[in-house]
């Protein structure tokens, strides 16, 4: 496949099975009292437009498997009411402001009214999972309702990690740490569980899902650190406050490559600054912190790191979707670890 | 915000990637000062250790979790998939099987009010029906999945209290209910006039099975809480579903447990009118 007919293929998946799983998601949204205090909040993200990556790879991998789209249309909802969910607490967690272009939802509504609805949110994803016992059967409804278990254990695990690391300003953390991190808080959600339930809908509960961990968390972990990237280096239409993760005092790949190669002095000035509260960190000292990454290479590092991680990706993909028959589902999860780099 | 500093470790040293490996420890992880194939290998590498680490902790933990449910998941890779495959083929067998007994029930009886007599003699182990069930038996050797298709009760059907006598010659399980055994063969008894269809799936076979109630989605709908998982004598499971007149067509699905532990160990689901297989 070229790059220009990937490039081309994978925005229009996204759009494709991002519209219907939106579509979809929209019956599962209560329409009832009391709105004004759950149900708008909770329908707000949900709205704002978001990449749709998740679904659309629980869609093309059961598809590639040989699942109707309504086989796993149920599971894609049930994907992006739970991601939803749990931004809405990142933001609140991280004490986002921003959310897709637009105030993150506390910012609106206040954090216990938003809380509530994350909470509601992530409840109304367990709706289309009891609807899979009946649609797929119990054996492969229950088998998602076990991976959706781990799944959100793993995802829990990995925040806690993170969270903590923050609150307890620690210092000495190196790339594997970050890896087990990211594995945990972002790529289970958002690739992992999205291929190893896809392949369950498709072959209905006879798929070997092992290999599929490997796939999801080097595609995920890209991902990752993309969007890290991105967060330092892209324009407005990113959605996201720039620099906004030095600001949070993330632990990004950036960070850890930048404490240990600055001077004693300037690693000194760094943790000082992470030991401070978000509001009393200065846009400055902020600016200060993104330049020493551009003079320690620090950008450059992550780069090459993710882009050897999206080569694992691609030679995982090769050992499990090369015996499926060509389709263009299968040429959509090929083409999203390049399509990692491209996006916005 | 907590303003204290600490040092980390993940079972490893201070700069916490795991310590042996190259270009992970001491002062650096790689740089952007090496080359690009250095670093690029480096984060597979890396990447690799990561996630094996990961493999093997959610064996160790499923392990822990579901012993005796998963236990292939600690054997040697083709020795696992050999066992896997047994089961798979076990598994598919059974399924074919009980289809194919489903057409022959119907073609034997000439028809769908016949099949259910068919089907209600073979659940009473009469006739010459009964010796289906040794066949199953034989065909299932220990348990997979299986489904009973496409059986109807013949109008005013009354059930006939309790479970059958059925015996099971050949069968060496000598246990008596309620004692752990393996589930040889299984036995289906409907108590209603409308088309059913159940779907059994056990994932252990050694324990005393209990079900609490089968939900329909519709959450409006009065489940159903009249059934009863046994282990005979002979080593057959049997399954008895009461299904009253006013009970609304649907898909009932519930959890099978373990009675010893409440563990779940697979699942029940009865189809309850039109939409079950014919």
């Amino acid at each position: 496949m070229t790059a220009a007919a990937t490039s081309s293929l994978i925005p229009e998946v996204l759009r494709e099975y991002g519209s219907l799983t939106h579509t979809a998601l929209l019956s599962y949204l209560p329409e009832r009292e009391p709105k004004r205090y759950l149900y708008d909040i909770l329908a707000d993200y949900p709205t704002r437009s978001g990449k749709m990556m998740r679904p659309s790879l629980c869609i093309a991998t059961a598809r590639a498997y040989g699942a109707t789209l309504d086989d796993a249309l149920g599971t894609a909802v049930a994907i992006e009411l739970l991601h939803n969910a749990l931004l809405i607490h990142d933001d609140i967690e991280d004490e986002s402001e921003e959310r897709r272009g637009r105030p993150a939802l506390h910012q609106l509504h206040g954090i216990p009214l938003a809380i509530n609805a994350g909470d509601a949110l992530s409840l109304l994803s367990l709706r289309p999972l009891i609807e899979n016992l009946h649609l797929l059967g119990t054996r492969v409804g229950v088998r998602i309702l076990d991976e959706t278990q781990r799944m959100a254990a793993e995802t829990a695990e990995g925040q806690a990690m993170e969270l903590g690391w923050r609150q307890d300003n620690i210092e000495g953390l190196g790339d594997e740490d970050y890896l087990i991190m990211v594995l945990k808080k972002t790529c289970w959600l958002a690739t992992i569980y999205p291929v190893r339930v896809g392949a369950l809908i498709g072959t209905r509960g006879q798929a070997d899902l092992e290999p599929l961990i490997r796939f999801g968390f080097f595609l995920g972990a890209a991902f990752q650190i993309q969007d890290d990237l991105l967060n330092l280096v892209a324009d407005k239409a990113y959605g996201k406050e720039l620099n906004g993760d030095i600001l949070e005092g993330k632990r990004t790949i950036m960070l850890l490559h930048l404490l240990q190669h600055a001077t004693e002095a300037q690693r000194h000035e760094i943790i000082r600054f992470l030991g401070k509260s978000r509001e009393t960190r200065s846009a400055h000292q902020v600016n200060h912190i993104r330049q020493l990454m551009d003079h320690y290479g620090s950008i450059d590092y992550a780069r090459q790191i993710a882009h050897g991680l999206a080569g694992a990706a691609l030679h995982e993909y090769s050992l499990i979707f090369e015996c499926l028959p060509e389709s263009r589902d299968k040429r959509f999860i090929e083409g999203l670890v390049t399509w990692v780099f491209e996006r916005i | 915000m907590n303003q204290q500093t600490q040092s980390y470790s993940n079972g490893s040293d201070s700069r916490g990637a795991g310590g042996s490996e190259p270009g992970s420890q001491g002062t650096g992880e790689h740089s952007a000062g090496d080359s690009w194939t250095d670093t690029v290998g480096y984060s597979v590498k890396l990447g690799y250790r990561v996630i094996e680490e990961q493999i093997r902790q959610g064996q160790r933990i499923a392990q822990q979790v579901n012993s005796g449910t998963y236990g292939v998941g600690t054997m040697n890779n083709d020795v696992q998939e050999l066992a896997q495959s047994i089961q798979r083929y076990c598994e598919d067998s059974a399924q074919l099987y009980m289809r194919l007994m489903g057409s022959m029930t119907s073609e034997m009886s000439g028809g769908t009010a016949a099949n259910g007599d068919a089907v209600n003699n073979w659940m009473n182990g009469s006739g010459s029906v009964s010796g289906l069930s040794q066949l199953i038996e034989t065909m299932l050797g220990n348990l997979g999945t299986f489904n009973v298709d496409g059986f109807r009760a013949p109008d005013g059907y009354q059930p006939a209290g309790g479970f059958s006598q059925q015996s099971s010659p050949g069968n060496s399980h000598t246990s008596t209910n309620n004692s752990v055994q393996s589930v040889r063969a299984m036995q289906v008894r409907v108590d209603d006039g409308k088309p059913v269809s159940v779907d059994v799936n056990l994932q252990v076979t050694a324990c005393v099975y209990e079900v609490d109630r089968l939900h329909e989605k519709d959450p409006s709908i009065a489940a159903l809480t009249e059934i009863t998982l046994k282990n005979s004598d002979e080593g057959a499971l049997m399954v008895s579903v009461t299904i009253a007149d006013e009970q609304p067509d649907g898909t009932y699905s519930g959890i099978i447990y373990d009675a010893a532990n409440r563990r779940h160990c697979g699942t029940l689901c009865v189809i309850v009118g039109t939409g079950a297989k014919q």
